[in-house]
């Protein structure tokens, strides 16, 4: 099932972590974790399982966690340690912390969990997302991640194509964006409290962009189901374009004829466009956007990278926007 | 107390204001600001410049006020001390943040208002720390006061520092300002020289 192909949109030699320290840790997780998790057919990410005490999925889930396929992307990236991706989080709905998320997140009911579906498309209503997870053939796909305050890490996620899932609704040619919702309730999501930003959190994609092959709805990470700071149990992952597009903890899929309202356009309109993709050519109006700190960084030095078109995923998504301003379009 | 403040207890003072110092640079090796130290580190370092900064503007109007007049003499210490915190918090973004990553460092600088308030702030303090010696308080006579007052000047860039780099979170900002904007305000209305110019101001303003 893996096939290897050499993109352009790959890491180069340098980043790839040394073969023998990854081949023993994931020697040592075959034993150790495989064994605690429940789940097999995760060496690529057994690299990165350092620390932290990975979940474990609903005995119902097993199976789909248990065959995991791994797709091509980033077979070669030098996957951030777990800990490191499970600590160090923008999730406003449990405060403005990197550290927040982790720490406040513990009250979040993620199943039963259901997905609403609405607007321009055949099959509307209310979906249980253990039933979407277990019709579909979970993948382990390796993205970079770029935050829009231009830190990044390389996170090996597992999900299907979210093409693959929004076309069971049968989205009708009316159908020209997509919006998504986060769960609201302040009473499992602390930072809801606050009046930060207009909840509940908005975003949105053309359907060509929801339709390209690279945009991923993710169920969980490292072999498993996703932690609460994470984004469960279900989120969006669109790596050419900054972090908070990829929205966390979805209830509600709406099919729309307009480009939809998103929560950080709203707030800085200036600051955080509609597209929201990566591009080193358009600074954010105050800080630059040509690098990122690929984390974790060292103790006294961080791990500065360059930052790529569409985050180094140009062959993938390049002709999506075509023609189009991206200085304009940002 | 008397017997205590007696200037014997300037290098307890010195070690209080090393503490923070002392405290970022230990938790900066045992992991505490993993996995982003550069960023952790930058924003501890600006809070504790912005501290000596407000503690200065603090330290006049309190020992006018009241019987603690002897904390007037701490104001180059504490003075110092923000010099210090601010270079520091310089250093961490050069080093720790940006990786001296050149072309980083010179878009930011070039074309990020924010950074120049940051950086002026930073000026302004380096100026006071090399004109605080004895001799060139003497060597500067009446200027000396006047460039000092530039303090003023470095409080209102923190300020701006703060606010310009607002996402959604205003704490920071909102609770430097609670602090800075009214030590700045008792200040217009206590010296002349900006009564005056303040008078000036306003009869242009009001033609």
């Amino acid at each position: 099932m893996l096939i290897r192909n050499k993109k352009a949109s790959d890491c180069s030699e340098s980043q790839i972590t040394d073969e023998s320290v990854y081949l023993n840790r994931r020697q040592f997780m075959k034993v150790t974790g495989g064994v605690v998790l429940g789940v097999g057919n995760i060496g690529h990410v057994a690299a990165a399982l350092q620390e932290g005490n990975p979940l474990s999925p609903s005995p119902s889930l097993k199976s789909s966690f248990q065959n995991i396929v791994e797709a091509a992307y980033g077979r070669s990236e030098k996957v951030s340690p777990y800990d490191v991706a499970t600590s160090y989080n923008n999730f406003y709905e449990f405060g403005y912390g990197k550290s927040d998320p982790k720490e406040k997140s513990s009250q979040l009911q993620t199943r039963p969990w259901t997905i609403t579906v609405e607007g321009e498309a055949g099959k509307t209503g209310v979906f249980d997302l253990d039933d979407i997870i277990k019709e579909s053939l979970l993948e382990e796909r390796i993205y970079r991640l770029r935050c829009v305050e231009a830190w990044s890490m390389v996170i090996p996620w597992v999900g299907v194509s979210l093409a693959t899932v929004l076309k069971r609704f049968d989205p009708t040619s009316k159908a020209k964006y997509v919006y998504f919702e986060t769960l609201y309730d302040p009473k499992q999501m602390p930072g809801q409290r606050g009046n930060g930003l207009d909840w509940p959190y908005r975003e949105g994609l053309r359907i060509d962009e929801a339709m390209n092959p690279l945009a991923m709805l993710a169920v969980g990470m490292y072999g498993s189901i996703l932690p609460n700071q994470n984004g469960a149990p279900v989120r969006l992952i669109l790596p050419w374009k900054y972090g908070f597009k990829s929205i966390k903890s979805i209830v509600k899929i709406r099919f729309v004829e307009t480009m939809p309202e998103t929560t950080w356009s709203l707030l800085a309109p200036s600051e955080y466009g509609f597209y929201a993709n990566v591009n080193p050519n358009v600074d954010h109006p105050r800080w630059s956007q040509k690098q990122e700190r690929r984390l974790p960084g060292g103790v006294l030095f961080p791990n500065v990278v360059e930052t790529k078109m569409f985050n180094g995923y140009e062959e993938d998504v390049a002709s999506l926007y075509a023609g189009m301003d991206l200085k304009r379009f940002y | 107390m008397a017997v205590f403040w007696d200037r014997r207890e300037k290098p307890y003072v010195v070690f209080l204001f090393l503490m923070p110092l002392v405290w970022m640079v230990s938790s900066l090796f045992l992991g505490r600001y993993f996995p982003d130290p550069g960023k952790a580190l930058m924003n501890v370092s600006g809070i504790w410049a912005s501290v000596f900064v407000i503690a200065v503007l603090l330290l006049t109007p309190i020992a006018k006020s009241t019987q603690f007049r002897m904390i007037s003499r701490y104001r180059r210490f504490v003075g110092l001390g923000a010099f210090m915190y601010s270079i520091l918090h310089l250093v961490v973004y050069l080093v720790l943040f940006a990786g001296l990553n050149f072309s980083w460092i010179v878009s930011d600088l070039v074309e990020k208002p924010y950074i120049y308030a940051g950086v002026l702030a930073v000026m302004i303090l380096s100026t006071l720390a090399i004109t605080s010696t004895k001799k060139m308080m003497r060597r500067m006579g009446k200027n000396w006061k006047v460039v000092h007052r530039l303090v003023y000047l470095a409080a209102a860039c923190i300020v701006a520092h703060l606010w310009l780099q607002v996402k959604s979170d205003i704490t920071l900002a909102m609770w430097v300002s609670v602090f800075i904007v009214p030590l700045l305000v008792i200040r217009i209305n206590q010296t002349s020289y900006y009564k005056k110019y303040f008078k000036k101001t306003l009869k242009k303003g009001l033609r």
